[in-house]
Formats: C-alpha cells, sequence, structure tokens
C-alpha cells in the first residue's frame, strides 16, 4: 500500500452545515453541557464535519485503507475559530502521509475545512492504520 | 487568570456504555458495525464491540473544555487510540499543564485516559488552550 507518489493527493470536497440539531445531538451523545449551556459546538464535532470528506479517501482501492480491520491511530484538531452553529463548511480531504513500520502501514489523512467567505475554520489529521495481510 | 506549569487537570472517571456507544453512532453518522454488531466485532477477532476512539476523544475533550471554561478557548486537540475500548470500561481521565506560553496567551496541556486495569487507551494526548482574560469569563 506504501506509495508515496499519493502524497499530497486530494479529494472531492464536501460540504456541510452545521445545524443546531445535528450539535445538541453529539452533544448529548457525548454528554458535553458545552452546548446546552453556552450554546458552544464540542470540540471534536469536527469529525462529523470531515466525515464525508474523507470518505473517498477511505475507499480510495490506490490508498489501500478499505480494510475491515483499519484502526484510527490518531486525530488531531487545529482551529482557526470554533466551529458555530449556522456554518456553511467546505471540508476537502488531502494525503498528507503514507508509510509503513513493519507490517502496519499509516496512511495520514488531512481534512481542511474553510467556511462560505473561505476563511479557514480547523484543520484535522486522521492517522489510519491497516496491517499487511498474512 | 494565571495558570501554573504542573497544574493537574481532573481526573474524572467516566463508565463508557453500550447505549453510549450506540447514540455516538446516532449522532456522530459512524455506523461501523464493529461499534455496534457483536457478530462483527467478534468475527473481526475483537471479541464483540468497540467503542468509537473518537467516543472517547470527545470524553477527554469534555474535561479539556470544563477546565478552560469554554470549547471556543481550544486552540488545538489531538489524541493517539492506544487501546480498545468496551463498553463496561471504567476510564480515569487525566492531565496537567505542561508549559504556559504568556505571550501567546496559551496553555499547552497533556492528557491521557486509562481504562480500569491502568492500560492507557488514550495516550500522547495534547491541548492548546487560550488562558482567560479579565475582559471574558
Amino acid at each position: 500500500m506504501v506509495n508515496t507518489a499519493l502524497v499530497g493527493k486530494s479529494y472531492q470536497p464536501s460540504v456541510h452545515e452545521v445545524t443546531a440539531e445535528a450539535v445538541e445531538a453529539f452533544a448529548q451523545a457525548v454528554g458535553d453541557p458545552c452546548y446546552s449551556e453556552r450554546g458552544e459546538v464540542p470540540i471534536t464535532f469536527g469529525t462529523v464535519v470531515a466525515t464525508d470528506a474523507l470518505r473517498p479517501a477511505l475507499h480510495d482501492p490506490e490508498l489501500g485503507l478499505d480494510a475491515t480491520g483499519r484502526v484510527h491511530g490518531g486525530q488531531e484538531f487545529e482551529f482557526n475559530r470554533p466551529i458555530r452553529v449556522g456554518d456553511r463548511l467546505t471540508a476537502i480531504a488531502h494525503v498528507e502521509d503514507v508509510y509503513k513500520k513493519r507490517s502496519l502501514n499509516f496512511g495520514v489523512l488531512r481534512v481542511e475545512v474553510h467556511d462560505r467567505s473561505g476563511e479557514p475554520v480547523f484543520s484535522v489529521r486522521s492517522t489510519m492504520i491497516v496491517r499487511d495481510q498474512q | 487568570m494565571s495558570v501554573e506549569v504542573g497544574t493537574e487537570i481532573g481526573p474524572v472517571t467516566i463508565l463508557v456504555t453500550r447505549d453510549q456507544v450506540a447514540r455516538y453512532a446516532q449522532a456522530s453518522g459512524d455506523h461501523n458495525p464493529l461499534h455496534l454488531d457483536d457478530e462483527v466485532a467478534r468475527s473481526a477477532g475483537l471479541g464483540g464491540i468497540i467503542a468509537h476512539g473518537m467516543l472517547t476523544m470527545a470524553l477527554m475533550g469534555r474535561l479539556v473544555t470544563e477546565w478552560c471554561g469554554r470549547a471556543d478557548r481550544v486552540r488545538s486537540y489531538g489524541v493517539r487510540f492506544s487501546h480498545v475500548v468496551r463498553p463496561g470500561d471504567q476510564l480515569t481521565i487525566r492531565g496537567r499543564v505542561a508549559s504556559v506560553d504568556e505571550a501567546g496567551g496559551v496553555a499547552h496541556l497533556e492528557l491521557s485516559a486509562e481504562n480500569q486495569d491502568g492500560t492507557f487507551v488514550l495516550s500522547n494526548g495534547k491541548a492548546t488552550v487560550a488562558m482567560k482574560t479579565r475582559s471574558d469569563g
């Protein structure tokens, strides 16, 4: 799977509307009072925003991450500003890195998220791990 | 607000339940059967369903937000998923202030979560938070 030529590859952008219903459901599911008390969006809600943008990368046969045994190795968010209810966000996934350690294949995907005026809102880096087939 | 290096954050203990995993799947849109279907999870060698790593990350995120007072103050937040979390696991989540950048107005936190056996489920947790100023709450 390790094909360093894929580094820099980007995928189809996706648009995500941040609704109060979605934020409230997420906040309740994780037990975070930030929405009910202050109308804030939980800090990991960005994963919901990034989901659609990540899908084509996760299913990209060239990248080889589309395996049942795929493990989520790590996740890092960097915020330019908080996500807010009412945001209309455009997310685009890129391959940031691919590498191999022993029998483990790593794919590092980065999703960049901008608002409707083109300003960056946040980015999130997801590290996915797939073990070599026996 | 003055924040001292070494200040402890938490610990808090949180029980992960099957119901919470199901609700997280619904709310996050991550319907991977490894989190929902024991049969599928067993056939994948997991011995039963596992919680979403992102659910565990969100539980730790609550501690970060509670500590700094507002989600909007969080500038970055990252973790490594180091062990599976199963329904019934009792997680202990804690952190400390690793460094303070007075000029930048931010504190750098180190965080981790371990299960009831003392195994780290989230390691290398890091967050950067803006420190409170007098003008805000």
